[in-house]
């Protein structure tokens, strides 16, 4: 009896990698049919731009769907290898949107300044350092970076509102 | 030639000459340490510095900052999987797993060593050879780098492995990745989905850097307890490798050597695709090829070696014909430029003495390269073993502004953390990274190189048949490609 797509017990490798797969087909079709947008033969200059692009995605097209259907032929087993536990799969989401919320706050907040929290907030959540540690050694990190690049690799880095 | 060579040595053996030398030995090795910076971006940074100087001093300063900048890369590579260039990538394969077994001394120390071995092939070569390489580069051209770029990709592929298909598919999708942004030969913007950003393409250092650097920080999150060897005290003794362990690796660095400063002749070539192909050569004859990817030195040392043997290479076209071998080298022609020297076939005759000072420099910063970063490899280990329960936080802020640098771009880092996680599930499911990133690197060249063969030829694909030294890569690629089959058959 195959397996179903989803299971409440949690997913394994394998199963997470199926989706991955699809995720993967999806996205070469996508740009499979898009590059029929541009020329295969140019009158100008040969060979036009969807040349080397629909080649390479046509054979990357046929490997995506052997890859899907591997997937989707392997049975499931008891000994299958589990994907992470669902605590590091939570710290993983959280570092995610720390990272999308710092890279967010740049403009207005200023890069060092968002780099500082994100050190802070990263450095007490996932090493459970305490906090009056963390606020220094990002403190210093943030020094250090300003120092190295902004005074003597003379980078401009956005400043945000204390600009 | 001898004779100029040794008075060239005798002028920079002066206080004031050294002493510029060393500075940019240090200052080349600190830029090239930074994520996201590298050798051409550490040299346009510094150059300005040379404003004003004496030429000899300049020029060593200058030697000093390549070289540095070209061994840099390798210790963010080896202490924290981040590359501090391309070339660098292939260090992250062998470099970071020494470190998480506690060997981050011992990787930093051979990759010292072997890049100074490389850095003396690659100076000896620029010595003696520079007239018989720069004829053979000269007969390189599209059709010759197309075949070239095949070659490159066949070799490190993994087409020839056990296991095929992961490595197969990793490299079609960073062809396809490379096609992004704008047609190299007709100007028409491809795959961008209305985003003009994505016009110029994608930054080979931000898909680097997002695919083998921040993909670490969320893999250190499930592998936690697994660095608890990096915490443990290392021994003095086990900091530095044994002598007869250096000279183990010594063919391997050899090879490393000789290949790369052979490629890095090649305008263009440079030393990311030597140090992919050194890899693979040494995977492909070794004995124990499984151990690669997981700490093997052979696997360090001898891309090492090529890395700084590209180096003597690069300068040969630059020197003798005025053309530049790599990126570094076109800043390094600028500079050139600025001090008042012209490079091409008169500059030996009519500024002789200064650019055989150069050339000595050049060996003079490559022993300082050795001796200082030895000097300094119990500092970082001490430093790797203390701040290890810092370091993820650390490696995603440095990959933000190591991206962010590149373009002055808050897009690139997007894209870079894109990638982290495009990284993070490729090494989940055991897609190999290498094949993908070299992909990426030559995809825009093959690409360029091949519409620029059917071009000439007015797409008569007999140009690639006709021309000897490109039938000789393509003969070796297809040979490469049927080797298993008839290693497969013949076992039967």
């Amino acid at each position: 009896m195959k397996d179903p797509l989803f299971t409440k017990e949690g997913m394994t490798l394998a199963r997470t990698e199926r989706w991955f797969s699809l995720c993967m087909l999806g996205t070469v079709l996508v740009f499979f049919i898009v590059s029929f947008q541009y020329n295969f033969i140019s009158n100008e200059s040969g060979v036009g731009a969807a040349f080397v692009p629909r080649i390479i995605l046509f054979f990357l097209l046929c490997l995506s769907l052997y890859y899907v259907w591997t997937n989707f032929k392997k049975q499931p087993d008891e000994q299958q290898e589990s994907s992470s536990p669902p605590s590091i799969v939570k710290k993983q989401m959280t570092l995610a949107i720390m990272l999308a919320l710092c890279v967010a706050v740049i403009p207005l907040l200023g890069m060092l300044v968002s780099l500082g929290l994100f050190l802070i907030f990263a450095l007490r959540y996932f090493e459970n350092i305490p906090w009056v540690k963390s606020i220094v050694f990002s403190v210093i990190s943030i020094v250090v970076m300003y120092l190295l690049f902004v005074k003597w690799l003379k980078i401009i880095l956005p400043g945000g509102v204390f600009l | 030639m001898i004779q100029e060579l040794l008075a060239g040595f005798v002028t920079i053996m002066e206080p004031a000459f050294l002493f510029w030398c060393l500075i940019g030995v240090i200052l080349g090795t600190l830029a090239g340490a930074l994520p996201g910076v590298g050798p051409v971006t550490g040299i346009a940074i510094l150059l300005p510095v040379t404003f004003g100087m004496n030429p000899i001093s300049a020029l060593l300063l200058l030697m000093g900052i390549y070289q540095g900048a070209m061994f840099g890369g390798r210790i963010s590579s080896i202490l924290i999987n981040v590359p501090g260039d391309a070339a660098a990538v292939v260090t992250t394969f062998d470099g970071y797993p020494l470190t998480k077994q506690g060997k981050a001394g011992y990787a930093l120390t051979l990759s010292a060593f072997a890049s100074f071995i490389g850095g003396n092939i690659g100076f000896i070569g620029l010595v003696f050879f520079s007239a018989i390489f720069v004829k053979i580069a000269l007969l390189f051209g599209s059709p010759e780098y197309f075949a070239l770029m095949v070659f490159a990709l066949i070799a490190t592929s993994g087409l020839t492995e056990k296991k095929p298909f992961k490595p197969i598919l990793a490299t079609l999708l960073g062809l396809v990745i490379s096609t992004i942004g704008t047609d190299p030969v007709g100007g028409t913007e491809r795959f961008t989905f209305g985003i003009l950003e994505l016009w110029d393409g994608i930054d080979f250092v931000v898909i680097a850097v997002g695919v083998f650097g921040l993909s670490e920080v969320f893999i250190r999150l499930e592998n936690s307890v697994g660095v608890e060897s990096i915490r443990n005290k290392i021994p003095f003794s086990d900091l530095f490798p044994k002598l007869s362990e250096l000279l183990k690796d010594f063919w391997a660095m050899m090879r490393g050597s000789i290949l790369g400063f052979v490629i890095g002749v090649l305008p263009g070539a440079g030393a990311t695709i030597a140090t992919f192909m050194t890899y693979s050569m040494e995977k492909k004859i070794s004995k124990d090829p499984d151990s690669f990817g997981k700490g093997n030195t052979k696997g360090l040392s001898s891309p090492e070696a090529a890395n700084n043997a590209t180096v003597g290479g690069a300068l040969i076209p630059l020197f003798s014909l005025g053309i530049p071998g790599s990126g570094t080298a076109a800043i390094l022609l600028g500079a050139l430029m600025m001090l008042g020297l012209q490079p091409g076939p008169l500059m030996f005759e009519k500024s002789g003495d200064i650019i055989w000072a150069a050339i000595a420099g050049l060996f003079v910063a490559n022993l300082m390269l050795l001796i200082l970063n030895t000097a300094f490899v119990p500092a970082f280990a001490y430093l790797i073993r203390i701040a290890d329960r810092y370091l993820g936080p650390i490696i995603a802020a440095l990959c933000i502004i190591g991206t962010y640098m590149l373009h002055n771009s808050l897009f690139d880092v997007g894209m870079m953390i894109f990638f982290g996680f495009i990284g993070y599930f490729l090494r989940k499911y055991r897609f190999p990274l290498s094949p993908l990133v070299l992909a990426v690197i030559l995809g825009p060249m093959l690409e360029a190189n091949l519409r620029q063969s059917l071009m000439m030829s007015n797409n008569d694909v007999m140009i690639f048949l006709t021309r000897p030294i490109t039938l000789a890569l393509l003969g070796l690629s297809i040979l490469i490609l049927i080797m298993p089959l008839a290693r497969r058959i013949f076992k039967k």
